[in-house]
């Protein structure tokens, strides 16, 4: 939309809408900040007091201990680079099959992808939990970095798909051509060319294994092998806050950095509207 | 045409191995389940529809049903009307590319939140002590306010604005690149006959988004129908069922119950319902051959 040149009503009608946009936002920014800050906060004073569970145990005032976070941001740090990195791999070898190559079934994959990226599978957890105990992975990490996967490749082969098929066939025809097999000019010519999609792949993936909580609520049990969620909401439980609100803010942040980071970084790639599964998809 | 399957194949085993064991054997598995009575114990025991007919015969049903229908109708109607309100201005309004990207990263802020954190950012704005939010900031005004805990006062009202605020970026933001990609000639011609913006909104923004409202509606149904995680994390379902919704019932059934059976035929219920509008909506967007996404 053109911004040069706004004529007078134009620009008043514009500070209107940004003076009402910011009276919508203000409670949820208020809400973030207010929260947040508090980590920064004992008694009143400044200090970096309430961070302290990050390095070692920590001591709450009514005598509870509560345990370090660092074996639980490894896991979560092993799970994610495991379910981000392996995701963008098969999808994009599945994506490039579908949209370039000819073979038997085909058809029939390409639409069971669109059922299976709409379809719920928090529904579907009852039985994934049985197959984990049936193929004896149940209560591991290696057991949900599987299922995670399964669960999100339909939809990024999809979007990769998607990306696949709006490149020119003839980019592809003279890789073939110029002495590539079908591997070697996949990895060196039409990859670079599906970059876009690879970034977005990766950065909801990312999204959605950093912050994923229902898998290992429901797949991992007994304390084996906490992550950062499921850490934070055992002290968290619906009925009584365990530790006070400045330490799950303090945590909070410790877990929203990463996801900061990337939000800033790949922001353009969200504001596309190419938003893979939306939140909570597993 | 052997060895071009084989090639296929090869590219696809990761992808076909992965979501068959651990996507589809699953679905197949939770309709076989919801024939017998699985429990903690692991025993294969087939009742038919003992569990159907259970479901039938709970008192809760009735209240759990209702609370979805409520939760999704009220939940889905207000973020629809919101993104295009919030699409709408960012887009058409402000015609600032940095203001309106600047506000549309503050509304995806919700949703980037992982819930466990988002859900406490809840209960302490909400907390019923003098530590909640809303309950001090009341008192800092009228100092002889009696706190209140609003969870549990309005747990149905607080899961749904809880659920809005999450899912109103996907939505705007879908909105937002349709209204963009509307030609600036059809406002251009609309301004010269001297329409107003309401009008504007109404008989341009609306029309031609129409595919993408469409969309969003089926988007928001099925995951509102089926993505039970911010009640599970805010009020699980309670006081007293209030904010139970379906979908959560078959997770408290096989996971805190563990009535494994029980839980699946709940699920299956309502995979059904899932595949209807699943269906209706390819119908609708094939027939129509304008299927946004």
């Amino acid at each position: 939309m053109s911004q040069q040149n706004l004529t007078h009503s134009e620009r008043r009608k514009q500070n209107i809408a940004i003076a009402v946009m910011f009276i919508f936002i203000l409670p949820i920014v208020f809400m973030f900040i207010i929260f947040f800050s508090m980590a920064f906060f004992k008694d009143g004073r400044l200090t970096l007091e309430n961070f302290s569970f990050v390095w070692g145990e920590m001591r709450l005032r009514d005598q509870t201990t509560i345990k370090s976070m660092l074996p639980a941001l490894k896991n979560s740090i092993i799970f994610t680079f495991g379910v981000t990195s392996s995701e963008v791999v098969i999808s994009l070898l599945a994506g490039y099959a579908l949209s370039r190559l000819r073979f038997t079934g085909r058809r029939t994959i390409q639409t069971s992808l669109l059922v299976l990226r709409m379809f719920p599978t928090l529904l579907l957890l009852i039985a994934v939990l049985y197959v984990l105990i049936a193929l004896h992975i149940v209560n591991s990490l290696k057991g949900v970095v599987l299922v995670a996967l399964a669960f999100r490749l339909p939809g990024s082969t999809f979007i990769i798909k998607n990306f696949f098929d709006a490149i020119p066939r003839d980019i592809e025809n003279s890789t073939l051509v110029d002495g590539c097999t079908r591997f070697s000019g996949f990895r060196q010519v039409i990859i670079y060319l599906v970059k876009p999609g690879i970034v977005s792949i990766a950065v909801f993936s990312f999204l959605s294994a950093w912050s994923n909580f229902i898998l290992f609520n429901t797949l991992l049990f007994g304390n084996k092998t906490p992550v950062v969620a499921t850490y934070i909401r055992a002290l968290t439980r619906n009925e009584q806050m365990i530790a006070p609100y400045s330490v799950i803010a303090a945590m909070g942040i410790v877990y929203m950095i990463p996801v900061i980071v990337f939000f800033t970084i790949s922001q353009k790639q969200l504001m596309e509207g190419n938003i893979g599964g939306g939140k909570g998809t597993a | 045409m052997k060895g071009k399957d084989l090639q296929g194949y090869a590219f696809l085993s990761p992808f076909l191995i992965l979501v068959s064991i651990f996507y589809i054997a699953p679905a197949i598995l939770t309709i076989i389940m919801s024939f017998s009575s699985l429990d903690g114990a692991f025993l294969w025991e087939f009742v038919g529809f003992e569990n159907y007919g259970k479901i039938f015969r709970d008192p809760n049903t009735f209240l759990i049903l209702r609370n979805t229908i409520l939760y999704i109708v009220i939940s889905m109607a207000i973020i629809v009307l919101l993104d295009l309100f919030i699409a709408t201005l960012t887009t058409y309004f402000i015609k600032s590319d940095g203001w309106a990207s600047f506000f549309k990263s503050i509304i995806m802020i919700p949703m980037i939140t992982p819930s466990v954190v988002y859900s406490v950012l809840w209960i302490w704005y909400l907390d019923a002590s003098d530590s909640g939010f809303i309950n001090s900031f009341i008192r800092f005004f009228d100092t002889d306010f009696v706190s209140v805990n609003w969870i549990a006062k309005y747990p149905f009202q607080v899961i749904i604005i809880a659920q809005v605020v999450v899912s109103l970026a996907y939505g705007a933001i879908i909105f937002s690149s349709a209204i963009r990609s509307i030609p600036d000639n059809q406002f251009k011609a609309a301004h010269v006959d001297g329409a107003g913006e309401w009008e504007i909104v109404k008989t341009i923004i609306i029309p031609n988004i129409r595919p993408h409202i469409k969309f969003i509606i089926m988007w928001e149904t099925l995951g509102l129908m089926t993505n039970y995680l911010n009640i599970l994390l805010i009020t699980n379902g309670g006081p007293l069922n209030r904010t139970e919704v379906w979908a959560l019932s078959a997770y408290h059934k096989a996971f805190i119950d563990q009535q494994y059976g029980y839980g699946a035929a709940i699920s299956v219920l309502l995979i059904l319902v899932v595949f209807m509008i699943m269906l209706l909506w390819m119908f609708a967007s094939k027939s129509k051959k304008e299927g946004e996404e």
